[in-house]
C-alpha cells in the first residue's frame, strides 16, 4: 500500500493573498506594484503560460483580469511570500486604479453590463393554453415567487498548496471535482496533465463552495509555484452565490378544485457569467412542473447576466426553489377553494402522463400514504382548520396584529444527480475490480470517507459476498477514473447506483473469467429514466406548524413532522441525521427561528419499500419544508410572503397589507 | 514574542505576535489540519479547542494567553477514548452533529463532561472566558441553563438544543459507567 504523502515541508513554504476588484464593474486603468524584493513573487495574467480562463463545460471564466472587471471581489493579482503577514502588509501598497462606467470623460462608453438576456428563454409545454383557459367558470390565481441569496457566509478557511517534487504537480486541496482542477492547471500553466497528482483534503460543502471556486485558486497558486521554483500555500476563504431566481405563476382551476392549467415564466441571474445553463432550466422544470394533473401547462425560463459573482450550484440548482413554488401554489389553490391543503392533495394528486417526461415517479399510493401518515402524526386537519377560523375570526393577540399560528403541509419527490439529458458532462464513471483473495478495489475520484462509502461498500458486500475489509480505494497518486462532479447528493443517489451495477456485471462473469475482473459503469448506461429527464422512488412529505413572536415578529417553527417514503436504507443513523440536518438548515436559511421550547421536535418516519436503491432525499425535502414555511406564514400573516429568505420586513410589510 | 506552550501533547515554542488569535497559530504556524474556520472574532463557534481542559473559542485567544497552557484540537482528542463516550451517544441518540461544527460540539460536550465528573486537573490560568462555568461536584444535579449556555458556544444550528443536552446526559451516563468500573 502506498504510504500517504505528506503536504510540504514548511522551510520555504510561500504565502499567497489574492487581490481582487474593489468595484463592480468597470476597467483597470492603472496598477501600482511597490518595489519588491526578492521574498515575494507576484502572480499577473502575464505570467499565466497557458489560457488565462477556467472552462467549465461549454462557457469559461476568467483566472485573472487585467483589464475589464465583471464583478465584486474578482482576481485580478496574486502575491507570494516568506509569513502571510508581511505578504498582507504588502499588498496594502499595492495601488488599483478604475474607470467606472457613467463616470464623466472620455472613459464613459465603457459597456455596463447590468442585466442582459443570455440565451434564448427555455421552454417546457404540453397541451393547448388557450382552449384549456377558455372555460368561463375557471377561477385564477398569480402569484410571484423571489428567491435570492441570503445572509449565508462560510468562515471556513480553504487551504491550498501546490508543490512541484520529481517533475510531479502536488496540488492538496478540498474539491468536489479533482479531474477539472487537473484539466485546468494543465490548461492554464501547460503542465502536462499526467503530471499533476491532486491530493484531496476533506471539506464540508454544503452549498457546493468546492465546487468551481478551489480550482481557481489552485490555478493561481500552481502559476505561483511554477514561477518562484518552490511551494506555495493560499488560504482563503472560498464562498458560493446563489442564482436570483423569479418565479411567476398563473393557474387557472375549477371552483371544486381542479386545476386545469399554468402557465410559469421564470428569470435566473447567474451573475456575471453564466454556468451549467442548460443543466439548470432541466431541474427547474423538474420543479416546476406540478405532481397534479393539468391540461395545459407552459414554462418560460430565462437566464440574465449582471454585475454579481458567478452563482449556479448553491446545494441544488434549482429543484428546491422551483419546487417550493409548486407547493406553495397549490396549497394556495386548495384554500381558495375551500379544501385543506391535505384534502386537496388527496383528491387530485395522481399518476398521469402530463409529468412523465420530467419525472419518471413511483406509485402514487406511496405518496399517498406518506400524506395521511404525516397528516395523522400532527394533527393537521383540526389545527389547520382552527387557525384558519381564529385568523378569520380576528381574535387580535397583541397590538400589532391578529391570530398568528399557521400549520402546511407540503410534500415532493426526491431526485438526485444529472438530468439524462445532459450530455456535456464528461462520463462520470466508477470502476470495480474482482482480484484474487476476493479483494475488491473501487475506482473513483469521490471522496472515499464519510457515511456514502459505508453505503457504497456495503453494496459491494452484499452483491459480491466479500468482507468490508477486503474493499479498498485507490490512492490519489494512482491514476483516478472522473466520477464527475460530487454534487446534487451524487454520493449516494447515483454512485450507490453505478457500483451495483458494477457489482452485477462482475457476478456474471465471476467463476467464468479468470481474475481480475474488472469492470466500469458510466453514468450515460444508467437507464432508471427512459424517456424521463429524472427518475425518482422516494416521496416526502411535511408537515409544520409555527407561530410569530408577538414582540420580534419572528416566524418560530413549533413542530416539524416528516414522513419519507423510500426504497433501501442503507444506514437509519445517518439518514435520519442528514433529514434532521436538512430540515434545520432549510428552515434556518429560509428565515425562520426554531422554538427553543423542549417541546419542539422533528418527528422522522422513515418506510422503507424494495430492495431498489432509492433516490436522494435531500433537494424534496428543502423545496417541501421551505413552502410547508412559507404557506403557514400566509395563514399566520394571512398574506402571501413572496420572498425568501423571509425577514422581519418583509412580514412587516406583510402585516401592513393585510390591514 | 517566545510563548512556551503544550498543543496535542507536544510541547512546543513558538515565536508569534502576542496579539495573534490562537486559531491563527494552529492553522499557519502549527499545520493543524482539522481546525479550517476563521471568523475573525464573530464568535460563529467552529474553532473550540480546549485550553487546559476548558472549551474556548481559539479565534478570540490571543498568543499571550497560552504561556505554559495546555491546548488540545479535536486532531489529538478524536484518538483517545473519551470521543468514544460522546460519538456513543451521538449514536445512542440516532443524531450526529453536521460535519461542520462535529468537532467543536464534541469538544464542548467533553469539557462539560470532565467538569460534571470533576476530573478535571488544577487549572494554572484563571478561567478564560466570564461566563459561567459548569459547577463542578454536582454529580447528581445536571443544571440545564448551564450546561445550554455552555453549548451556546457554537452556533452551528443544526441539531436542537434539547437533543444536545439528551447527548451529553447520555454521554455522562456512559463517562460515569466507565469511572465506575475503573474504580
Amino acid at each position: 500500500m502506498v504510504d500517504k504523502r505528506e503536504p510540504t515541508n514548511k522551510a520555504n513554504l510561500l504565502h499567497g493573498i489574492v487581490i481582487s476588484s474593489a468595484i463592480d464593474v468597470g476597467k483597470i486603468t492603472e496598477i501600482k506594484v511597490p518595489p519588491l524584493d526578492n521574498n515575494y513573487v507576484l502572480v499577473a495574467a502575464r505570467d499565466i503560460q497557458g489560457t488565462n480562463r477556467v472552462r467549465v463545460l461549454d462557457n469559461a471564466t476568467t483566472l485573472l483580469t487585467s483589464s475589464q472587471v465583471s464583478y465584486r471581489n474578482q482576481p485580478i493579482l496574486a502575491l507570494f511570500g516568506y509569513d502571510s503577514e508581511s505578504v498582507q502588509l504588502k499588498s496594502r501598497e499595492i495601488s488599483i486604479s478604475y474607470e467606472e462606467p457613467f463616470t464623466e470623460g472620455p472613459s464613459a462608453n465603457i459597456s455596463s453590463k447590468s442585466e442582459q438576456i443570455v440565451s434564448v428563454p427555455y421552454t417546457y409545454r404540453y397541451g393547448n393554453m388557450e382552449t384549456s383557459t377558455s372555460d368561463e367558470t375557471l377561477l385564477t390565481m398569480e402569484r410571484t415567487y423571489r428567491f435570492s441569496g441570503n445572509g449565508y457566509s462560510n468562515n471556513n478557511i480553504t487551504r491550498i498548496t501546490v508543490d512541484i517534487e520529481d517533475d510531479k504537480l502536488h496540488v492538496y486541496m478540498p474539491t468536489q471535482w479533482p479531474a477539472h482542477v487537473r484539466e485546468t492547471i494543465s490548461e492554464v500553466t501547460t503542465f502536462p496533465k499526467k503530471r499533476i497528482v491532486i491530493h484531496r483534503q476533506p471539506f464540508y460543502a454544503p452549498h457546493d463552495e468546492m465546487l468551481l471556486g478551489p480550482t481557481h485558486l489552485a490555478s493561481i497558486a500552481a502559476v505561483a509555484s511554477i514561477k518562484a521554483q518552490c511551494p506555495v500555500e493560499l488560504q482563503c476563504k472560498i464562498e458560493s452565490h446563489r442564482p436570483d431566481i423569479t418565479i411567476q405563476r398563473k393557474s387557472w382551476f375549477f371552483p371544486d378544485g381542479k386545476p386545469q392549467a399554468e402557465e410559469i415564466s421564470v428569470e435566473v441571474d447567474q451573475g456575471s457569467s453564466p454556468l451549467f445553463t442548460e443543466e439548470m432550466s432541466n431541474q427547474l422544470i423538474a420543479g416546476l412542473v406540478p405532481i397534479y394533473p393539468l391540461e395545459a401547462l407552459s414554462v418560460s425560463i430565462t437566464f440574465m447576466t449582471s454585475n454579481s459573482p458567478p452563482a449556479h450550484f448553491f446545494g441544488d440548482l434549482g429543484y428546491c426553489d422551483a419546487l417550493t413554488s409548486s407547493e406553495s401554489q397549490y396549497n394556495e389553490v386548495a384554500k381558495l377553494t375551500g379544501y385543506t391543503s391535505y384534502a386537496w392533495r388527496l383528491k387530485f394528486a395522481s399518476d398521469s402522463t402530463s409529468h412523465l417526461p420530467v419525472i419518471k415517479f413511483d406509485k402514487f399510493t406511496r405518496l399517498k400514504e406518506a400524506i395521511t401518515d404525516v397528516s395523522t402524526r400532527s394533527d393537521f386537519q383540526r389545527k389547520s382548520a382552527a387557525y384558519e377560523m381564529q385568523s378569520n375570526m380576528k381574535v387580535r393577540l397583541s397590538t400589532f396584529f391578529n391570530y398568528s399560528r399557521g400549520a402546511a403541509l407540503a410534500c415532493g419527490s426526491g431526485i438526485s444527480g444529472f438530468s439524462s439529458e445532459c450530455k456535456s458532462l464528461p462520463q462520470q464513471s466508477v470502476q470495480v475490480q474482482l482480484n484474487p483473495n476476493n479483494k475488491v478495489e473501487c475506482n473513483t475520484s469521490f471522496y472515499t470517507n464519510g457515511a456514502s462509502v459505508g453505503i457504497w461498500k456495503q453494496i459491494i458486500c452484499e452483491e459480491l459476498g466479500v468482507e468490508k475489509g477486503n474493499i479498498s480505494f485507490p490512492s490519489d497518486e494512482q491514476e483516478l477514473l472522473d466520477s464527475g462532479p460530487s454534487v446534487l447528493s451524487a454520493n449516494s443517489g447515483r454512485m450507490p447506483q453505478q457500483i451495483q451495477r458494477a457489482c452485477i456485471q462482475i457476478k456474471e462473469k465471476r467463476f467464468v473469467q479468470p481474475l481480475p475482473i474488472c469492470e466500469s459503469v458510466l453514468n450515460s448506461r444508467m437507464g432508471g429514466a427512459k424517456g424521463s429527464l429524472f427518475a425518482s422512488n422516494s416521496w416526502v412529505a411535511l408537515a409544520l406548524e409555527l407561530e410569530i413572536q408577538t414582540v420580534t415578529l419572528h416566524p418560530v417553527v413549533r413542530n416539524v413532522w416528516v414522513s419519507i417514503s423510500t426504497g433501501k436504507v442503507f444506514d437509519e443513523h445517518a439518514l435520519r441525521s442528514k433529514i434532521r440536518h436538512t430540515i434545520v438548515s432549510t428552515l434556518h436559511e429560509g428565515g425562520a427561528h426554531l422554538s427553543s421550547d423542549k417541546s419542539f421536535s422533528i418527528d422522522i418516519v422513515i418506510k422503507e419499500e424494495g430492495d431498489q436503491i432509492s433516490s436522494s432525499v435531500t433537494s424534496a425535502l428543502k423545496g417541501a419544508a421551505t413552502a410547508a414555511f412559507l404557506s403557514a406564514l400566509q395563514q399566520a400573516l394571512g398574506s402571501h410572503i413572496p420572498k425568501v429568505p423571509v425577514t422581519g420586513e418583509i412580514i412587516l410589510e406583510a402585516m401592513r397589507e393585510n390591514k | 514574542m517566545k510563548i512556551e506552550c503544550t498543543i496535542d501533547g507536544k510541547a512546543l515554542s513558538l515565536s508569534v505576535n502576542s496579539n495573534k488569535p490562537l486559531s491563527l497559530i494552529l492553522m499557519e504556524d502549527v499545520g493543524n489540519r482539522t481546525l479550517l474556520c476563521h471568523c475573525k472574532g464573530k464568535a460563529c463557534g467552529n474553532c473550540i479547542v480546549l485550553l487546559n481542559d476548558e472549551a474556548v473559542l481559539s479565534c478570540v485567544i490571543p498568543a499571550f494567553r497560552l504561556r505554559n497552557a495546555t491546548v488540545t484540537t479535536f486532531e489529538s482528542y478524536q484518538k483517545t477514548r473519551q470521543c468514544r463516550d460522546i460519538e456513543r451517544a451521538y449514536q445512542r441518540n440516532g443524531n450526529t452533529p453536521c460535519p461542520n461544527c462535529y468537532a467543536s460540539k464534541t469538544l464542548i460536550i467533553e469539557s462539560i463532561l470532565q467538569s460534571l465528573t470533576n476530573i478535571r486537573p488544577n487549572r494554572v490560568n484563571i478561567p478564560m472566558m466570564s461566563r459561567p462555568r459548569v459547577p463542578t461536584n454536582m454529580e447528581d444535579t445536571l443544571d440545564e441553563q448551564v450546561i445550554i449556555q455552555e453549548l451556546s458556544l457554537n452556533t452551528c444550528q443544526c441539531m436542537h438544543m434539547s437533543e444536545l443536552v439528551q447527548i451529553v446526559e447520555t454521554a455522562l451516563t456512559f463517562r460515569r459507567r466507565k469511572r465506575v468500573r475503573r474504580n
